[in-house]
């Protein structure tokens, strides 16, 4: 069991004396100690930590943490601080726990039962409240009796960890401890797998007697862990005539062997198979459309146990992304990268929901610890990763998309990609200009015409029609250079003026910025078919709290301030945005504006092809989102 | 950021150098470090290290002094292979160096691009990509192309960095 501590300064000899009783209360307590400079970086290190200096060290420190840092923190059910005065406080700091703990007293039981309660459930990874609160249900239902009276209902989303938290329960009770007994493991098994041919799955349960005709025989999986424990996932999914039998078995008197007859048996059987229950359903809804006994539910009195989503307790988010990533590095040849704290950052500043929760926490570290074990990507850092992995999208589905890019296989960047597709198509060279053909596309037209939606694709012809004859000698068309462009933006976030030189060939400043202002005008990246919008202004990126919107009924090249402002202005008052209150515009600077509702404050700064949305109004603290720049 | 070039072509010595100036321009801001530059003309171990502007060779330099983060290795030298020798060579040095800290052994290993064409010889492709599979801080490019040679740069420059957070 790992405690890390940060001092902020040299260490006082009565914390030393106070760390050192700590130490010594627990032979297996290892003290990490860590130098100051990594404080500003404790919460991402997932494991519990102790800050230790004086009031004033303490206060200057907590001052340092940002928004992110703070969330994460006040979530956090296993951090102190170790300093003189126990009366210590700050306004940052959570009110609902002890955290300061005075050197000048013996309070290091308050470390040590945390601890004690994180190491007696090593399945359990998260460091956030909500989780020590699951541990401490768990110790308390699992050190009471265990049998089929006494049994449990978990419920949580897809992905949260129900069945670790079975485990652990089975773990920590008497029965988990019993190595030798028969019949005294866990048994898992899937409500939907259950969902066969109704008698069978009755069979599968309770067992087959033999017969006269059939002398076989299956003792069934109550029998066969009747010293153990059966825990049902998405038990719902079982036929009604299981949940009925179940049910049976539930109702027997606590602390007694539940009976039931067998298959064609003809004697009674007895089980103590203590049932484990979980579900992922709205009970509410399963209950209203009767596929769910109501009385099933009361059967779980005050054994029910709780497991939010994984977005909703951020100090797991740390803990578990080091859990995972240690794990599939271990499936490979290669010694481990560190996951540091600037790459926990960049992806939990994401706000994701996170769909599938540690699932797809977990798949988002396979892609990337799979990328770094091919040495096409040596080069590539996890951050760099990681982050061309984050701009494909939101959700698992955009970024498993990676797959169908030779980047993954080969380390081809995608501009290289974009590059190499058409040559050997003769488009290189000094040769006239030639009009788009749509029987003849050259492999970046076609790309264009299959990320673009119909409108999309319209405008795209249109605007070649508009486009001056290109001058490039590298390049034979203006419609290839332009589709180079709108195959890069489907794919990638965001796209420079030297990203554009390298992806076309096109050597002068001047013609990359012009042809980002004509893509720019024309919006053609929400005319993909990622995201279809309407005509008028649009908003290109909506994050939780963070909007980034463009300018599409005015000319990137032409824009003044006036044209600006009053974009900005249709932009809010159309109630486009979740902006839907009245807001104020006011002008900073000739190229500055600060927007307000209610709630929320922005500050929209515009330069050269960027128009950037700051959160907070002093606009240094957040983080800039850009399109075009 | 102390990087190394080895390269004995005086044209190529000045591409790389281009290539190093403008990622450090890029990264002025992201990256807390200073860059050092070094050449090395004669790609042989122990190396002959010098300061380098780009033009002419400087003032020789003690290697102990200017232990490498990334170092950009040619793998011909006047018509020879002599980049594996040279590349073992650095590895059982920065071996050497390695310093016991309250942790365990903190050891220093330099990031190397192998910057080189290597068509048509089977040998030179097999030990690239060996070298490259065995050890993830090596990667090599496919021709000498400074745009090729600057996303590597890139990349590397980008790991040092990260290497320094927690």
């Amino acid at each position: 069991m790992r405690l890390l501590l940060f001092p902020l300064s040299t260490v006082d000899p009565r914390a030393q004396t106070w760390l050192d009783g700590l130490a010594a209360s627990d032979a297996e307590l290892k003290l990490i100690t860590y130098e100051k400079r990594v404080a500003s970086h404790a919460v991402w290190l997932g494991d519990p930590f102790l800050v230790i200096g004086d009031s004033r060290r303490l206060d200057a420190y907590l001052t340092t943490l940002d928004d992110k840092d703070l969330e994460i923190l006040n979530d956090c059910a296993y951090f102190w601080l170790l300093t003189e005065n126990e009366g210590f406080t700050h306004p940052k700091l959570p009110t609902d726990r002890l955290i300061t703990l005075s050197w000048n007293a013996s309070g290091q039981n308050v470390v040590r039962e945390a601890l004690r309660l994180l190491q007696a459930f090593p399945r359990l990874k998260g460091l956030s409240k909500r989780m020590h609160f699951i541990r401490e249900e768990i110790k308390r239902i699992s050190f009471g009796p265990v049998s089929p009276g006494y049994s449990v209902l978990i419920l949580g989303d897809s992905g949260v960890g129900k069945e670790e938290v079975a485990q652990s329960l089975f773990e920590a009770s008497e029965r988990g401890k019993r190595d030798h007994v028969e019949g005294s493991a866990m048994y898992a098994v899937g409500g939907a797998w259950l969902n066969m041919e109704p008698g069978m799955a009755l069979t599968e349960l309770i067992g087959l007697a033999p017969n006269r005709n059939d002398k076989s025989k299956y003792a069934g999986l109550l029998k066969l862990f009747s010293n153990g424990a059966l825990f049902i996932d998405d038990f719902e999914s079982s036929p009604v005539n299981v949940q009925e039998t179940l049910l049976r078995i539930m109702s027997t008197r606590r602390g007694m062997p539940a009976i039931y007859r067998q298959v064609g048996g003809t004697k009674d059987e007895f089980t103590l198979s203590w049932l484990l229950f979980a579900t992922n359903a709205n009970l509410q809804k399963l209950r209203d459309a009767s596929r769910l006994r109501e009385d099933f539910l009361y059967r779980f009195e005050d054994r029910v146990l709780i497991i939010p989503p994984l977005a909703e307790r951020p100090a797991d988010f740390p803990a578990i992304s080091h859990a995972m990533w240690s794990l599939l590095w271990e499936s490979t040849n290669h010694e481990a990268d560190v996951l540091r704290s600037s790459h926990l950052r960049e992806i939990y500043g994401r706000k994701f929901k996170w769909e599938g929760n540690v699932r797809t926490l977990r798949a988002l570290f396979a892609l990337v610890v799979s990328m770094r074990c091919n040495p096409a990507h040596n080069h590539r850092s996890v951050g760099a990763l990681i982050e061309m992995i984050l701009a494909r999208g939101d959700t698992y589905w955009h970024w498993v998309r990676i797959f169908e890019t030779k980047f993954y296989v080969t380390g081809q960047s995608l501009v290289e990609e974009i590059r190499n597709a058409d040559s050997g198509h003769r488009c290189f060279g000094s040769m006239p200009t030639v009009k788009l053909d749509e029987n003849q596309l050259l492999p970046s037209e076609r790309k264009a015409l299959e990320v673009l939606t119909a409108e999309g694709w319209s405008i795209f012809k249109k605007l070649l029609s508009d486009a001056p004859p290109t001058k490039s000698k590298d390049i034979l068309r203006v419609s290839v250079r332009l589709a180079r462009v709108i195959w890069y933006v489907s794919q990638a976030e965001t796209i420079t003026v030297k990203i554009l030189q390298h992806l076309t060939g096109v050597k002068s400043d001047q013609t990359a910025r012009g042809d980002l202002a004509i893509l720019a005008n024309y919006d053609l990246k929400d005319l993909t078919k990622r995201k279809v919008r309407g005509p008028g202004p649009a908003l290109l990126l909506e994050r939780p709290g963070k909007y980034l919107f463009t300018l599409d009924s005015v000319l990137v090249n032409d824009l003044n301030t006036n044209s600006v402002s009053e974009s900005l202005r249709n932009e809010f008052r159309g109630n486009r945005t979740p902006l839907v209150d009245s807001v104020t515009i006011e002008t900073r600077t000739e190229n500055e504006w600060i927007i307000g509702d209610k709630a929320r404050t922005f500050v929209v700064k515009y330069d050269d092809f960027t128009l950037n949305v700051y959160e907070g109004k002093s606009g240094f603290y957040a983080k800039t989102l850009r399109f075009f720049r | 950021m102390v990087i190394w070039i080895v390269e004995d072509d005086d044209d190529d010595a000045g591409k790389a150098y281009r290539v190093v100036t403008a990622v450090a321009n890029e990264r002025n801001g992201k990256s807390s470090s200073q860059v050092k530059l070094y050449r090395v003309k004669l790609i042989e171990w122990p190396p002959e290290l010098r300061t380098f502007d780009g033009t002419k060779n400087h003032i020789e330099t003690d290697i102990q002094k200017a232990r490498p983060s990334i170092v950009i290795l040619d793998i011909y030298d006047r018509g020879k292979v002599r980049a594996p020798e040279f590349l073992v060579g650095l590895r059982e040095w920065e071996h050497s160096l390695a310093e016991p800290n309250s942790i365990g052994v903190q050891r220093f290993r330099s990031f190397v691009i192998l910057w080189t064409i290597y068509s048509g010889d089977d040998k030179v492709l097999s030990f690239l990509q060996q070298q490259s599979q065995r050890d993830r801080r090596i990667s090599y490019t496919q021709t000498k192309n400074q745009v090729l040679l600057q996303e590597h740069l890139e990349g590397f420059w980008r790991q040092c960095d990260e290497e320094k957070n927690p």
